[in-house]
């Protein structure tokens, strides 16, 4: 007899989400997803002055922040046939690797790690050993015994205190829980450190996005951070010094630590690599660009059907035709009126709460498909992407988690388990590596660029102005989350229509008009739940997508 | 709770042994535990997420002094937050009850997020409770409530025109007797951490301004102490992004900026310890700390434009209905006046006729 | 009885304003033009500097701070229209210009007709016609609004101001939108209030200019009995 079993709140995760599974015989068989907000901020935009949409989009979500700024101002400069000088394009390319440098830390550690990690076995775990194992893993300053072992002792005053504050509700003990102690301690101790380098990696986003979370230097037309080497208020070498040494240290990180931890996590839990494959459509942007126009890119963008990368079909501008007619919504499992199936510039936002209706409607987000096809999105669809197409620094990348991977699991982990519950995790690993790298490359573009004399950031000349009559205009970016897509509607310079399907839109949703489930649901058939009152494995499993509901729903 | 006074030493030695043991931890800690539990027990703060994009959690993220990790470890406890705490579903539901009946009339509500009372709230449910009921449950046990962010103390980005899911901030559902204001969107981080501390330090509310919100924080302009100010005085403005006067620093006032009427510290305390802040970079202010800033200060590129017609409540262009207005007055003298003169003229015509008719 | 005939008429000088009321007709007057002007530019800015040399010119400190005084000026202005509402002669007193009994009524329309000429004469009225007198209350409480509001913006940190401001107009932002809005009120009046002037003084030589000088009106001679 199947058992049902209803999580929510969903913790570790940004938002108000709802998730149902049945259980039987201790494997999922079926399973809803229910995003649980709805601000309306679609219906708020219209009427609206189309320059002031990045700072209310950019509202979605303080968690991934700066990537609704950005594909906002896209969508809008798309409309309008702009083109972005070159230091905007690379200001706008620094803040998306730095942001998404902090945003992969803090999901790995402070969102995901306590699936994985028994906190209190940490406390029996020997500091020397604990060295020893993270000396063999990887040459990182930080890996000492004196260090594990003030680790501990702040671990130690912290439980006997008896208050445990947020740890204090963890799962502590689950049989699922199956790492030893060393490997506890240290990922107690880089939950901490790792506190310190996503600062790091916001340092870098406030100096080009003036503050974080919620940056406020991108406009239409460019950015609005002035730059002038010859100024004390504009941004100037000592500012491209303090990020040039901030990113340094947040790759040395990256590149030591977090990714070598996320790959002898998965090692450790390498049977996670069968589990949680669920809808295997990928959809990714490309992204970095590096010309004015959007037309050449640092990062891949694709889609790929059923899993199979022969299928691979890139995605090669902004004005990308192929996504531009493919993307649409449907709304019939979800809490607006139907009016049918729609492409972004036609869709409409209009609640209609039913309560949850297993059948009928059940979640505020809503079905967004690609040729009607339900698709996965996120860093692993960014990494098929780029083994798709062989591009460079992914290969390097995943060639080097990979084998070492292997080494540690004692088995050959290949490339086709990336596609599972672990496979994302290190796919976001592995991306942030690449970030880490790219960050690098785009300050040295900014720095040369206005070395040669080039300060423009804003087509101050002509200005921004609006035709009067109807413009539409669509913006992607991909986002820490995966393929994020505005589009808008202007009429008479003000907003008529705005639409966002945004990469937790792709994987929180529903069924849809063909009963077809969405990807988080599709991922936990089949998933282990061993202790139905402790569903940890479904916090696993949707963990690895890190979700974003205020982002998904909007 | 363990009250000290009234054990003996044999009985507390034996309470913290037994704490040692139930940790599983060697008998050598025991004395560690002693002084875990001496030392002044953590305050206990929940931490509620409404309508909200917790980017005001994210905040926390960004601040050094304290880092998170020792805010989260040795200054308060903080049972319940939905975006860090580890247990889910019931387990987190259990730990929020637990919270709030341990520390009754105790601990500090923080809230992140605007709270809707449309249709009885059902835009944000959490538990499958609406945010509204939570909140008036959860408040009503706490001893202070600290709204966090400008959805909370406003209703920010969701309450702006057409609001639609009736979305308000916090005052509007618990009142403001226990109530402080902490703005921004997001809020610099350091006025929370600094509530915290003072409540901590002076074991009081610090002075509050008309909107509740701590003087500390938000006793002055933006505009006042702007590093800006002297081009603004001076006349210097940036006519455009990019322009000559832009990149030499000067003032933002004709771009739209709204620190001439925005309460805030961001020009002195300025965010995540590098000196960024908005018009620093060379962005104006939205004006993010003060009520509907949403609909009152935008469009934010103008410096004034669409002016809500008291009363009305229909925003309209001020400079144009004055234009139309003033030209339509001086079209009515204009017609007033020809209406004069060729009423003048019809009567001399007819005076003349008289006059004519008189002398036949 | 003096005779009359329909063409010429006898009028008879009287005194009408205090000096009172005319000091601050002028002080208002002036610093209204003031503000205007200055309101202006601190609405939108001319940039004046070159970008090759930055001397300082504080034209703009300049112009906000004529607007300041200027504000000030208007504000004892008012608290002097504010004594004379009360405490003023006949003519200067609210209670004579607005529409508060039946022959104020009646006044108000005649002066509507007279001024939509439907009627050739003015009622004649010694002191403001209630029209008018309607009109010029309604300055007087548009007035006070860009005071408190101008005093608002201009003292954020007072307490009893702030306190004051915020009750009343909220943020600041909603009473600089206010004290914008107001703003294009003064120009019409001017416009309207000059043009109504002479073409009084044209219809009707009252002596109704200068009486705002000399304090002196004329009346005809019949309307004096
Ligand atoms: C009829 C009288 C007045 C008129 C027509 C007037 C007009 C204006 C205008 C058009 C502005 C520009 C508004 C903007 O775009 O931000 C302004 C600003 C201002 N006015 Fe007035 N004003 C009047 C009276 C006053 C008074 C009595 C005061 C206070 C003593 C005052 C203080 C201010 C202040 C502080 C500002 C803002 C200046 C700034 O932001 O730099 N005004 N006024
Ligand atoms: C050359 C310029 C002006 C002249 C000759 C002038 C003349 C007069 C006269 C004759 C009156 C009395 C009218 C009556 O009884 O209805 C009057 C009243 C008034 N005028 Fe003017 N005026 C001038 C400019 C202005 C200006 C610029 C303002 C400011 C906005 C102004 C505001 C007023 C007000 C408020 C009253 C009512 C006085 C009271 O009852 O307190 N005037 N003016
Ligand atoms: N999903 C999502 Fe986002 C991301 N990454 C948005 O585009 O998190 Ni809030
Ligand atoms: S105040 Fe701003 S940053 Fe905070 S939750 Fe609301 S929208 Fe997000
Ligand atoms: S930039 Fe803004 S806050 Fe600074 S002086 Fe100019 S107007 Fe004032
Ligand atoms: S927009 Fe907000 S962050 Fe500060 S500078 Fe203005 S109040
Ligand atoms: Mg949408």
């Amino acid at each position: 007899m199947a058992k049902r079993i209803t999580i929510d709140p969903i913790t570790r995760i940004e938002g108000h989400l709802r998730i149902d599974v049945e259980v039987d015989g201790g494997r999922v068989t079926n399973a809803w997803s229910s995003a649980q907000m709805w601000r309306g901020i679609e219906i708020i935009l219209r009427g609206r002055d189309p320059r002031d949409a990045w700072m209310f989009t950019q509202r979605f979500c303080g968690v991934c922040t700066t990537v609704h700024a950005i594909a906002s101002v896209r969508a809008v400069e798309n409309a309008l046939g702009l083109e972005i000088p070159l230091n905007a394009q690379y200001v706008r390319n620094i803040i998306l690797c730095a942001h998404a440098l902090h945003d992969h830390i803090v999901h790995f550690y402070h969102l995901s790690a306590l699936d994985w990690v028994d906190v209190l076995s940490a406390l029996k775990a020997d500091p020397k050993k604990t060295a020893e194992l993270a000396q063999s893993l990887s040459d990182w300053v930080g890996n000492s015994e004196t260090y594990f072992r003030d680790i501990k002792n702040k671990l130690n005053n912290f439980v006997t205190s008896g208050q445990l504050g947020p740890f204090g509700s963890g799962y502590w003990g689950h049989p699922q829980m199956k790492l030893p102690p060393e490997v506890n301690l240290l990922a107690v101790a880089h939950y901490l450190t790792a506190l310190d380098y996503q600062y790091k990696a916001n340092q870098v986003v406030a100096i080009f996005g003036a503050k974080t979370p919620h940056i406020q230097t991108v406009i239409v037309g460019g950015v609005a951070l002035a730059i002038n080497p010859d100024n004390p208020s504009a941004l100037n070498l000592e500012r491209i010094m303090l990020a040039r040494e901030l990113l340094n240290e947040v790759k040395n990180f990256v590149q030591k630590v977090y990714l070598i931890d996320a790959i002898a996590l998965s090692a450790l839990y390498s049977d996670w690599f069968e589990i949680g494959k669920g809808v295997t459509n990928y959809l990714a942007v490309p992204d970095l660009p590096l010309d004015t126009k959007g037309t050449q890119f640092d990062l891949p963008g694709g889609t790929i059907f059923n899993g199979d990368l022969s299928t691979y079909k890139p995605i090669t501008s902004f004005t990308d035709s192929y996504f531009r007619d493919n993307v649409s919504e449907s709304v019939v499992h979800s809490w607006y009126k139907d009016i049918g199936v729609k492409h972004p510039w036609q869709g409409d936002t209009l609640p209609d709460y039913t309560g949850f209706k297993e059948d009928g409607k059940y979640t505020w987000s809503k079905a967004p498909r690609f040729q009607g096809e339900p698709m996965q999105v996120g860093p692993l669809a960014q990494i098929l992407m780029g083994v798709a197409s062989k591009h460079e620094l992914t290969m390097k990348w995943v060639n080097f988690a990979l084998d070492k991977c292997s080494s540690i699991a004692k088995k050959p982990i290949t490339i086709d388990k990336l596609q599972s519950t672990m496979g994302r995790h290190l796919a976001r690993a592995i991306r942030a590596s690449m970030l880490a790298d790219l960050a690098l490359k785009h300050l040295d573009l900014l720095e040369q660029n206005i070395a040669k004399g080039d300060l423009e950031i804003y087509p101050y000349k002509t200005g921004v102005k609006f035709p009067s009559g109807e413009i539409r205009g669509f913006g992607f970016h991909e986002a820490p989350r995966g393929t994020l897509s505005h589009w808008v509607v202007i009429s008479n310079g003000k907003i008529k229509n705005y639409q966002a399907v945004v990469p937790s839109t792709w994987n929180v949703s529903p069924r849809d008009e063909k009963g077809r489930r969405g990807p988080y649901e599709e991922a936990l058939i089949n998933n282990p739940v061993v202790k139905p009152d402790q569903p940890l494995e479904v916090l696993r499993t949707i963990h690895s997508f890190d979700p974003c509901i205020a982002c998904a729903v909007h | 709770m363990l009250e000290l006074k009234e054990l003996s030493r044999r009985d507390f030695l034996r309470i913290c042994t037994a704490i040692t043991a139930t940790l599983g931890l060697p008998f050598t800690y025991v004395e560690t535990v002693q002084s875990a539990v001496q030392a002044k027990r953590k305050p206990t703060v929940i931490w509620l997420h409404f309508m909200e994009c917790t980017g005001c959690s994210e905040t926390l993220l960004r601040a050094s002094h304290p880092p998170l990790g020792r805010f989260l470890l040795e200054i308060v406890d903080l049972p319940y937050h939905e975006t860090l705490m580890a247990g889910a579903g019931l387990q987190a539901e259990e730990s929020l009850h637990k919270a709030v009946k341990e520390n009754k009339g105790e601990f500090i509500l923080v809230v992140e997020g605007a709270v809707s009372t449309k249709d009885g709230g059902i835009y944000c449910q959490i538990g499958g409770r609406p945010a509204l009921q939570i909140l008036k449950e959860v408040a009503k046990d706490a001893k202070l409530v600290i709204a966090y962010g400008t959805c909370a103390t406003f209703g920010g980005i969701q309450s702006a025109d057409p609001n639609p899911t009736g979305a308000v901030g916090v005052s509007e559902i618990i009142g403001t007797s226990k109530l402080i204001n902490v703005s921004g969107c997001p809020p610099n981080p350091y006025n929370l951490l600094a509530t915290v501390a003072y409540l901590l330090t002076f074991n009081r509310v610090p002075p509050l301004d008309e909107f509740k919100r701590p003087l500390f924080a938000y006793g002055r302009r933006i505009h006042d102490h702007c590093e800006r100010r002297a081009h603004f005085d001076e006349g210097r403005f940036a006519e455009s992004f990019g322009d000559e006067g832009h990149k030499r620093g000067y003032c933002l006032y004709k771009l739209g900026c709204k620190g001439p009427v925005t309460y805030a510290n961001c020009m002195t305390l300025k965010f995540c310890d590098i000196g960024a802040w908005p018009i620093g970079a060379g962005h104006p202010c939205l004006g993010c700390t003060e009520p509907d800033f949403w609909d009152k200060m935008t469009p934010f590129y103008e410096h004034l434009k669409d002016v809500p017609i008291p009363g009305g409540g229909i925003i309209s262009n001020a400079e144009k209905i004055g234009a139309i207005a003033l030209a339509g007055a001086g079209l009515a003298i204009a017609v007033h006046a020809g209406a004069g003169f060729v009423k003048k003229a019809l009567k001399n015509r007819a005076n003349d006729e008289n006059k004519k008719e008189e002398g036949a | 009885m003096t005779t009359k005939s329909k063409n010429s008429r006898t009028y008879k000088s009287y005194h009408i304003w205090s000096w009172t009321l005319r000091i601050f007709h002028w002080t208002y007057a002036i610093s209204i033009i003031i503000l205007i002007f200055t309101g202006l530019i601190i609405n939108n800015p001319p940039v004046l500097s070159s970008f090759t040399v930055e001397k300082a010119n504080f034209f703009f400190s300049n112009v906000r701070q004529l607007h300041f005084i200027a504000g000030y000026f208007l504000i004892s202005a008012m608290i002097l229209r504010l004594y004379l509402l009360f405490f003023g002669n006949k003519y200067e007193k609210i209670a004579d210009f607005i529409p508060i009994n039946k022959q104020n009524f009646k006044s108000l329309i005649h002066t509507i007709k007279y001024y939509l000429y439907l009627t050739p004469h003015s009622e004649g009225a010694k002191g403001h016609n209630v029209l008018a007198g309607t009109i010029y209350v309604l300055t007087f409480l548009f007035s006070l609004i860009m005071i408190l509001t101008g005093l608002y913006m201009l003292y954020p940190e007072t307490g009893w101001i702030k306190s004051l401001g915020s009750f009343l107009f909220g943020t600041q932002q909603s009473a600089r939108a206010l004290h914008y809005l107001l703003f294009w009120f003064f120009p019409i009046f001017i416009l309207t209030h000059l043009y109504i002037l002479v073409w009084h003084e044209i219809r009707e030589p009252e002596g109704l200019i200068s009486s705002i000088v000399s304090g002196k009106k004329f009346s005809r001679s019949t309307d004096l009995q």
